[in-house]
């Protein structure tokens, strides 16, 4: 029903709207920036979507990381656009799919998934930069009439049968806007415009050029070496490629030699929590290769950490594939070495040993997880494996 | 959509020749796999993909469901994989995934996640909440194991003030006469 009301909003607006410029001059290019009507409503229906988003569980915490891509995005901002009505804030969603999208008044949402494949400070860059640019340049309501100018229709048919797939909670918290903003992108004129005014913003920052088409490089390999389908603009090839296409080209032109920052140190020293928080979503979805992928990145970083390996004996031990019940032993055994104390991973070898039989062993491990963790959630089960492992 | 289920369920009668909700009471067996105590006054789905669908006011309100299915079919909305001989806390990991997988409700807590015993085999319970899409809050209780290649589920779920409550009883007295019969699978 709620669907439905927003499709029949967004079909209002787009009949209302049939005479309007597709033309608008970005935020911070004139002085009186003033919104139009129709653009008034398109806010509007937003600040709903954001609300609905803002108050259901999707967003993650992390305080440091807030602050921190919130800091790169204070940096992004030009001079002119700032007290003028946008409200640059970014937002991180708790999922791991490849996945960023901004709402007309500024709100940019970043999934953890898509931070997780950033190596630093510059590609964090570009990507706030690209979007920024959408609600700079008014995109959002460019992208509204530009549609109704051309097949009104077409565009409601558009709103109607958006390919959700594995998106999980969020493909019913994404309203119409959100969901044009995330999934189905704008004209490829208009995305072109946000890779080349966000390489510039990124520029103006002191961010190393050269880094911006890196990030869609690994995305799109990511992307094609797991055969993965996924539902939203950066996670679809042709999107990633264009957006490649755009960044090459520019900087074989404006930007030729043009050195900056990268923060590959600032960037990694901040990543690692989140890097172990989006492995446990892939884990959650089933996404073995990519959580295998985080935490390898991880470990690179900090090869003796014991939740790092503790997660990574998780996938071997969900993926259940050959020979992946040694390697999860190999990792549960590496996160007891590096943190004895650590609960999980003794679990983790108590229900290994267990499934193999090994009742001495099985019943040493399950134990030592009990007296680590004695109010652990899951105490029930492990009370009736060891009641098991005593009646057999 | 509220003028074309009366047609459908009209329209089934015709075709199928028995009606589609049928009132039940006592034992109800379904096709020699289980047989369950079903409560009194309740009604029957007979078109149901399920193995068994009764309620009482209306599935909007309660619906209780019992769901037999090959351990090696997907499940709809994860990519986990159920397996033969699975431990009911690893069956129960991916049946949450499924829960949290899914694409038409939003907001899915899981409150409670505890082994059982249903019909004699070990198993799980679930107790979880979620919002629908009309921002309805629900409520869920399930149970599930795996018995030779086949996994078997039975699941409450209603609004999650006062009707949850309501019922929950029943559904645990429904759960308690659960019982596998011999071409179980198992």
């Amino acid at each position: 029903m709620r669907t439905r009301h927003h499709i029949i909003s967004i079909l209002a607006l787009l009949f209302s709207a049939s005479c309007e410029t597709t033309n608008l001059t970005p935020v911070g290019k004139s002085d009186n920036f003033q919104l139009e009507e129709d653009e008034r409503r398109l806010w509007n229906r937003s600040l709903e979507e954001q609300q609905r988003l803002d108050s259901s569980t999707v967003l993650y915490g992390n305080p440091t990381w807030v602050t921190y891509v919130n800091q790169v995005a204070q940096r992004l901002i030009p001079e002119d656009a700032k007290g003028k009505g946008l409200q640059i804030q970014i937002r991180i969603i708790k999922n791991p799919l490849l996945n960023a999208f901004a709402y007309p008044q500024g709100v940019i949402y970043v999934h953890t998934g898509l931070l997780a494949k950033m190596e630093n400070e510059a590609q964090l860059a570009t990507l706030l930069g690209h979007e920024m640019t959408h609600a700079l340049h008014r995109h959002a309501i460019q992208n509204v009439r530009s549609v109704k100018n051309k097949a009104a229709v077409f565009a409601g048919f558009q709103v109607i049968t958006l390919p959700f797939g594995i998106v999980g909670s969020l493909a019913s918290l994404l309203g119409a806007v959100g969901t044009m903003a995330a999934v189905t992108g704008y004209s490829r004129e208009l995305e072109t415009e946000a890779d080349q005014n966000g390489l510039e913003l990124m520029v103006r920052a002191g961010y190393e050029s050269t880094e911006a088409p890196k990030l869609f490089e690994h995305l799109k390999r990511d992307v094609e070496e797991q055969k993965v389908t996924e539902p939203f603009f950066f996670g679809t090839h042709p999107r990633l490629q264009e957006r490649i296409d755009n960044y090459r080209s520019l900087l074989e032109s404006a930007y030729k030699g043009a050195k900056g920052d990268i923060g590959t140190d600032r960037f990694m020293a901040k990543i690692f929590p989140l890097l172990l928080d989006n492995a446990v979503l892939d884990i959650a979805m089933g996404r073995f290769q990519s959580a295998e992928r985080g935490l390898a990145k991880a470990l690179e970083r900090e090869p003796d950490n014991a939740q790092a390996h503790y997660y990574l004996g998780e996938v071997y031990r969900q993926r259940a594939q050959e020979g992946d019940k040694e390697k999860a032993e190999k990792e549960y055994d590496l996160a007891v070495k590096y943190n004895p104390t650590y609960a999980q991973p003794h679990k983790g070898l108590g229900l290994l040993a267990y499934k193999k039989g090994l009742k001495e062993k099985a019943r040493a491990e399950l134990g030592t997880y009990l007296s680590l963790a004695p109010s652990a959630e899951d105490r029930g089960y492990i009370e009736q494996y060891l009641k098991a492992l005593d009646s057999k | 959509m509220k003028h074309r289920l009366p047609a459908l369920l009209f329209l089934s009668l015709i075709l199928t020749g028995c009606p589609p909700w049928q009132t039940v009471q006592g034992t109800y067996t379904s096709s020699e796999y289980f047989e369950v105590k079903v409560p009194d006054g309740w009604r029957r789905y007979t078109h149901a993909s399920e193995e068994l669908l009764i309620t009482y006011d209306g599935v909007s309100l309660q619906r209780v469901s019992i769901d037999r299915r090959a351990i090696d079919k997907d499940l709809a909305h994860t990519k986990k994989k159920l397996a033969k001989g699975m431990l009911p806390q690893e069956i129960s990991e991916v049946i949450v995934d499924n829960i949290q997988s899914n694409t038409g409700i939003s907001n899915q807590q899981i409150l409670e996640n505890t082994p059982a015993t249903i019909g004699g085999v070990p198993g799980f319970k679930l107790i979880y909440t979620y919002q629908t899409n009309t921002g309805l809050k629900k409520q869920g209780a399930y149970y599930g194991f795996i018995t030779g290649d086949w996994y078997y589920a039975l699941i409450y779920e209603a609004p999650a003030r006062y009707y949850f409550a309501k019922d929950l009883p029943t559904f645990e007295q429904l759960k308690g006469s659960f019982k596998l019969l011999k071409k179980s699978g198992s």
